[in-house]
């Protein structure tokens, strides 16, 4: 591996979690953007083997993931494309802008782990299922016996509890 | 956090999201509060799979460890007991150091990414040099019979033993191997085969210095094609199907689909083979390609899904019927939760003789940590059904016609072929049980999407028919 290569993948790891953030954005399914993230790092891999320029690594690789995403995924791959064009326009607008509030994303991940600790067990499961194992809202209203709108109802209850969590630690003047 | 948005984010997610609700959707990041919204909703996403992912053993590993033995704990709650550490060995504890340490985890993430991106596709892709000398680069996915892994020592080898850089693979009368590398790039070894040098140096290299190898080669950078050597000739591939026939006196190539190029070594006499055709490599012939000779068969592949499915529970569960679960699970424990599978393919409809049939099965969700091994039976005239076998009632035994390591998110594929019997292929139903043989102080968990979802257990028949005309 280059050096170049090395430095761009390094900056390339440190935006994993929007990148990956952005990536589900687009495509609503966690599977697909993971795939779709390591294939943003094969182009961009590519990229600097040919010694193109790039001068904004993060804007570069939100366009590149959103150029497979509406031109080549659908042909490649089975998953489903949610957002049209302009919708996946706007999302990137809206990374953009709030491109320096997503470092204080890095803060509240003590927070959440603290807060997570807080939940009750089912809860913490159900977490555990949607956003580890990466199980389908519908599947996931299957194993827990409930219909997918009763699921999403609980899934936000404990999203919006884990934010309110968050939110009070770090008003409280520390993420412990 | 605005619940309206939240619970849209969650329909469009869930697939569910009406064109009002995408048109509406949009509307909301017209506006610079509304896009704030939908980034920090994403944001949290991320964050959560990150966090849950690399937390303490209290958030994370426990919860994980717990995720399919949810219907158990709804009705055994108090009957659960924690894992003895004793079973912590090598890769669970260091899984569980990377997750305690973040630091550990981000090594981790980025050695993921050097290791599967940058060592295989980038490699691919870019021509760059080759993997590290001891890199692991091809697995053996299935074996069946007495095969042995050969390197500087005899070492006996299991589903998912990794081949290392100059390594070989040899298999006995009676036994079969599949090795699959990287890039999915697969060779079915026959019996009485041995390959040599495996290597991945200057594009992927084998010898195979005799026997008979079936290759199912992904294409292949254009300046570093797949390279098999034999006692007689050198074969180029750079992405086909074909086989390789390997005497003491000459080498076959039969090519399927694609281009092969075949060099014979005495002479350095070359072919182009193309699809359909076939050379031979010897001092005693010409070497030209040839059209196979035209079949006489027909060849016709037919998929089948599965018609039954389900699994069978012991323990306090024994006399229950589990029938209309989506899914299918196999589960070995302390005797209390163990699950079985069974699956019934109706062949009623298939005409001609089976020449390969092969099963594949969805993961749907598995102990990540696992590397049990699943072992599949024939059940001969099992009278079982499924909306009434329970694990008190089910059929057991059978012989065995391959065994498997799971793997998280994908689908396995199970080469029934090799232990296909005469007798077989005289049934209208196809009754298969799946199970994990019994390995004391082992526990582990794995669920397969049964038929009534979009990935069900689906069996593949190469059948064989005859066209030839009607004799007047």
């Amino acid at each position: 591996m280059s050096d170049q290569l090395k430095r761009f993948s390094s900056e390339f790891l440190a935006q994993r979690t929007r990148l990956i953030a952005y990536c589900f954005g687009l495509l609503q399914d966690r599977t697909a953007a993971d795939d779709l993230f390591q294939e943003v790092y094969v182009k961009m891999a590519e990229a600097v083997a040919r010694g193109e320029n790039i001068q904004d690594l993060e804007r570069w690789c939100r366009g590149v993931a959103r150029n497979l995403a509406l031109h080549h995924w659908r042909e490649k791959r089975t998953s489903k494309l949610v957002l049209g064009e302009s919708a996946a326009q706007l999302l990137d607008k809206g990374f953009e802008e709030q491109r320096q509030s997503l470092d204080a994303w890095e803060g509240r991940k003590t927070a959440l782990e603290n807060c997570l600790r807080k939940l009750p067990d089912e809860s913490r499961r159900m977490m555990v299922q949607k956003y580890v194992e990466g199980i389908s809202i519908k599947s996931l209203a299957t194993l827990l016996r409930r219909t997918p709108e009763a699921t999403m109802q609980a899934l936000f209850r404990v999203r919006r509890s884990l934010m309110e969590c968050i939110e009070l630690r770090l008003r409280a003047g520390g993420a412990q | 956090m605005n619940e309206p948005l939240e619970m849209l984010l969650l329909r469009v997610e869930a697939g569910n999201a009406t064109p009002e609700d995408l048109a509406e959707l949009e509307r909301v990041m017209q506006t610079p509060e509304g896009r704030k919204l939908v980034v920090d909703s994403l944001m949290l996403n991320a964050v959560l799979s990150e966090t849950l992912a690399t937390g303490d053993a209290k958030t994370s590993s426990s919860a994980r460890r717990e995720v399919v033995q949810f219907h158990d704990e709804r009705t055994e709650r108090s009957e659960r007991t924690e894992r003895p550490a004793s079973r912590m060995t090598g890769r669970r504890t260091a899984t569980r150091r990377a997750r305690a340490n973040p630091f550990s985890a981000a090594m981790a993430i980025a050695a993921l990414l050097a290791v599967i991106v940058g060592a295989v596709v980038l490699f691919q892709k870019l021509g760059t040099p080759a993997a590290e000398p001891e890199a692991k680069f091809a697995i053996v996915e299935q074996f069946f019979g007495d095969v042995a892994e050969v390197s500087s020592a005899k070492r006996p080898i299991s589903v998912g033993t990794e081949l290392l850089e100059g390594e070989a693979l040899e298999t006995g009368i009676n036994s079969y191997a599949t090795l699959v590398f990287a890039d999915s790039t697969t060779l079915r070894l026959s019996p009485n085969t041995r390959i040599s040098n495996v290597s991945l140096k200057t594009g992927k290299h084998a010898r195979l210095e005799r026997g008979r190898i079936d290759a199912e080669v992904a294409p292949q950078p254009q300046n570093s094609p797949m390279v098999f050597q034999t006692p007689q000739a050198a074969v180029t591939v750079v992405g086909t199907e074909f086989s390789l026939d390997v005497g003491t006196a000459a080498t076959r190539l039969d090519v399927e689909t694609g281009t092969v190029r075949m060099a014979r070594s005495t002479d350095g006499a070359a072919v182009e083979v193309a699809s359909r055709q076939f050379a031979v490599a010897s001092p005693e012939v010409a070497l030209v390609a040839k059209p196979k000779d035209p079949p006489a068969t027909e060849k016709r592949t037919i998929a089948l899904v599965a018609t039954a499915d389900t699994y069978v529970r012991a323990g306090k569960e024994a006399a229950n019927n589990f029938g209309s679960e989506p899914l299918i699970g196999v589960k070995h424990d302390d005797g209390r939760h163990e699950r079985e599978s069974l699956i019934r393919f109706d062949l009623s409809g298939v005409k001609g003789r089976i020449v390969e049939a092969r099963l594949r099965l969805h993961v749907f969700s598995m102990d990540e940590n696992s590397r049990y091994t699943h072992s599949i039976t024939f059940l001969t005239n099992a009278a079982w059904q499924e909306n009434t076998v329970t694990w008190k009632t089910r059929p057991t035994g059978g012989a065995t016609l391959a065994t498997w390591t799971p793997q998280p998110k994908g689908f396995v594929n199970i080469d029934l072929t090799p232990s296909l019997q005469p007798s077989f292929l005289k049934l209208q139903n196809w009754d298969f049980r799946i199970f994990a043989p019994n390995i004391e102080n082992e526990r582990s968990w794995c669920f397969y999407s049964a038929r009534e979802t979009k990935n069900p257990p689906t069996l593949t028949l190469t059948v064989v028919s005859d066209t030839s005309p009607p004799t007047p």
